[in-house]
């Protein structure tokens, strides 16, 4: 009985030694690749300020597309599948009435980085700003930004999207996605801003705030 | 002499037939299970450490530590930068041990102590009903959906069985089986 019940024991004794130098080799290795290649976290963020002061009619300007003042972008390719925008229905009041029971997050009340949605209003209005919708391909087929091109955290993985040749890098950055506990967008933002864009934002709202307040909205699929 | 024996020979000779069945199904049984599970994290490792194919690209622990960022545990940055260093190496020398038969009782061990945490961090984000991917297995997701769920839940509750089983048996011997 006392034979076993050692061997018991023992045998307890050893699994748990096993695991330990295990988890030693582990935490060796695992500090080895840390200090051959860095983590970065987080992402650096700057003010929020409007790529150019809106003139007025320029408000209809589509997003994504046209130039900087100072030196010339590409025109962006839209692709042929994009639809046509479908501007928001606003209510006999000039607010929309989905706007009532939506109460848009105040400035202040924003992590860094993050902007409200008159802020991305006024950048959409302004144009020169790059639009990136960060959610699945079906929520992104019901609705979203013009102009607006779809990127994922998994279409950084081990590669450069191809579509970031849609979107400038001279432009400002606003990424987007459900708003509220939804963090894809967060994880893109980083990916563009190590894929070189500079000046990137990301809505707090996200696009059900944007379509609640009645901003324009566009349907259809995304394109590959 | 040796046929008054016979009866009671006869008799455990059955008996040491079927330990050696019971022994052969029990080898067969681990061997399987070491193999699933050592592969699975060793596959699920590699997603994780990957390097990246330009200077451009994201490698595998860059965007693993998006993945851990995403579910938000509110950890310092050093305990972030720990996890994701780390715990792919652990997978990568648990897996190995497991599949080598080299202290696999510890290698399951260490599985199994990573399988409840990957619970409770999955369960923390379905009852704080976030969206995020899962980033288990690198940009794969070969068994759930993409953003984690229930499914994922399953998956590694599964996959938990197994590596206690792995660490409460002793190891069944081939010699003794056959």
């Amino acid at each position: 009985m006392s034979t076993s019940h050692s061997k018991s024991v023992g045998g307890i004794r050893s699994i748990w030694v096993q695991a330990s130098a295990l988890v030693a080799l582990g935490l060796l290795m695992g500090t080895a690749d840390a200090l051959v290649r860095p983590i970065k976290l987080g992402r650096n963020t700057t003010e929020f300020t409007l790529p150019v002061t809106p003139a007025p009619g320029d408000a209809a300007k589509p997003a994504t597309t046209g130039a900087d003042t100072s030196k010339p972008v590409e025109p962006v390719q839209t692709p042929a599948e994009t639809p046509k925008a479908q501007p928001a229905e606003p209510a006999a009041s000039g607010v929309p009435t989905s706007a009532e029971a939506f109460k848009p997050t105040p400035k202040d009340q924003l992590p860094k980085g993050q902007i409200t949605l008159a802020e991305a209003k006024a950048a959409f209005d302004a144009g020169e700003t790059n639009f990136v919708d960060a959610r699945p391909k079906e929520k992104f087929a019901e609705g979203h930004i013009p102009g607006a091109v779809r990127l994922e955290l998994v279409d950084f993985q081990n590669q450069i999207p191809a579509k970031l040749g849609l979107l400038p890098k001279e432009n400002m950055t606003i990424v987007y996605c459900n708003g509220g506990h939804c963090d894809e967008s967060e994880r893109v933002a980083e990916m563009l801003e190590n894929s070189g864009y500079a000046r990137i934002f990301i809505i707090h709202d996200g696009f059900p705030g944007w379509k609640a307040l009645g901003y324009p909205v566009e349907t259809g699929e995304d394109f590959e | 002499m040796s046929q008054s024996a016979t009866p009671a020979a006869s008799e455990h000779r059955g008996e040491s037939a079927l330990r050696r069945g019971d022994l052969s199904v029990l080898w067969a049984t681990q061997w399987t299970m070491r193999m699933l599970l050592g592969g699975l994290f060793i596959f699920a490792a590699w997603n994780k450490l990957h390097p990246a194919s330009s200077p451009q690209a994201m490698n595998g622990p860059q965007t693993f530590a998006s993945s851990v960022q995403a579910f938000k545990l509110g950890l310092p940055d050093w305990a972030i930068r720990a996890s994701v260093s780390v715990t792919p190496w652990l997978e990568v020398v648990s897996g190995l041990a497991l599949i080598l038969g080299v202290w696999r009782r510890g290698a399951a061990l260490i599985m199994s102590v990573m399988l409840v945490g990957f619970i409770l961090l999955i369960a923390s984000v379905l009852w704080r009903n976030m969206s995020v991917e899962c980033g288990c297995f690198g940009k794969l997701s070969p068994f759930c959906p993409k953003s984690v769920g229930w499914c994922n839940i399953a998956q590694n509750s599964v996959m938990l069985l197994v590596a206690l089983f792995l660490t409460l048996t002793r190891p069944a011997s081939m010699r003794l089986a056959k």
